[in-house]
């Protein structure tokens, strides 16, 4: 026999073991005898007091992320791709770029392949924050004819660049770089995996 | 009729058609026929196994999210407002204050509306992070160069001596600036979020 279209209540699908929940004829809720979890079918939880108390198991969200209006205490937290303010001044590259001071405090994207970013030189206290935003692109940082840029357990030859590299590059890798106003340029933060250009 | 005190199980809601769940007397959820929703509308959800996975949709949590346990985002994080470590060392600013070579290193918070930052004067690599945690909208946030050194970053190119602001109108919590010490010219921004200017 058919469901009813108005049926209302709990009811109980024997081949599956579920204990379903219908309304006006929709079936909203399962209950699974084999899994014991509560599934939702047609629609999302809402909760109007008390919160949500996980004791055991994370949280999963596999669709459109999480977004709260409150304040949010995490005890550790691991990303990947990009930890961004929502008010960050970023500036987009499309091509070679040769940056100057005004492009300190920035974020420097990039979705374009084989981009060159090229530094100018070394004065103390300039700084750049340089990020891939596109899975499989190479971006290229340039410094200066006469400066190196020191990055972990690399030391470029002046006027060598590093490279991110379109065959492991990800969306939000991400360098640094402080000028020292001598030699040229530390790297303060790397993310992703960049190597020094060769020649 | 009154619903009995002692109600257990479902009820057809007819006014609001809502499928409801009461447990002695008392409603404590309901699937909606009009949204499709389970509301829980008592003391919250508790899962003691298996956790919570979610396919579709987003969580949207009206209050904050306190996690115990770590963390991992696959698709990046975007925030708005503050981003801290809860022991942070950090200094509260409530009224015009120079700031000194001490002051390196830490959170400079202010909340407290027309306060004035005032910077030493520059050297090379000292670095501030400073951030406006005032009410929204109206808080503004001056932070005053020595008169020899400039600001400069982020399109924005002050003169010697001009003020970066953080205007009250556009001003967000969590609105926040690094600063870095040059070769003796002033200061480079490292970072900044929300709306700043310097002065004419």
């Amino acid at each position: 026999m058919a469901d009813s279209v108005k049926l209302r209540g709990w009811k109980f699908d024997n081949p599956n073991t579920y204990g379903e929940v219908w309304v006006d004829g929709t079936h909203i809720a399962t209950f699974d005898d084999a899994t014991n979890g509560l599934t939702l079918n047609t629609n999302g939880l809402a909760i109007t007091a008390g919160g949500i108390t996980i004791t055991a198991g994370a949280m999963t969200v596999s669709a459109s992320g999480v977004a709260t209006t409150g304040a949010s205490t995490l005890a550790k937290v691991t990303y990947s791709d990009r930890l961004i303010h929502a008010n960050a001044i970023t500036s987009a590259m499309t091509g070679t770029a040769t940056l100057d001071e005004e492009d300190c405090g920035k974020i420097m994207t990039s979705a374009v392949d084989s981009q060159v970013v090229t530094l100018p030189a070394t004065v103390i206290g300039l700084n750049y924050t340089i990020m891939n935003v596109t899975d499989g692109l190479k971006m290229t940082i340039q410094p200066n004819t006469a400066d190196q840029i020191y990055m972990p357990d690399i030391l470029t030859d002046s006027d060598n660049g590093i490279v991110n590299t379109a065959a492991t590059s990800k969306d939000g890798d991400l360098i640094k770089l402080v000028a020292d106003g001598s030699v040229g340029w530390y790297v303060t933060e790397l993310h992703g995996i960049w190597a020094a250009e060769s020649g | 009729m009154a619903n009995s005190p002692r109600l257990k199980g479902f009820k057809w809601n007819a006014n609001d058609s809502i499928l409801e769940v009461w447990v002695h007397g008392t409603k404590v959820a309901g699937f909606d026929d009009a949204t499709n929703d389970l509301h829980i509308y008592e003391n919250g959800l508790t899962i003691t196994a298996g956790g919570l996975t979610i396919t579709a949709g987003t969580v949207t949590l009206g209050e904050g999210l306190t996690v115990t346990g770590a963390s991992t985002f696959a698709d990046g994080v975007t925030y708005s407002g503050q981003l801290s470590h809860t022991s942070p060392n950090s200094s509260t600013i409530t009224t015009d204050t120079d700031l000194d070579t001490n002051d390196a290193g830490k959170l400079i918070l202010c909340a407290t509306d027309s306060v004035t930052i005032t910077l030493p004067s520059t050297a090379p690599r000292l670095t501030y992070t400073i951030v406006a945690t005032g009410t929204a909208g109206s808080a503004v946030l001056y932070i005053d160069p020595a008169a020899a050194d400039l600001i400069r970053g982020c399109d924005l190119d002050g003169g010697d001596g001009k003020k970066l602001t953080n205007t009250g109108a556009t001003h967000v919590v969590g609105d926040y600036v690094k600063l870095i010490g040059d070769s003796g010219v002033g200061w480079y921004i490292q970072e900044m979020a929300g709306t700043w200017t310097v002065e004419a």
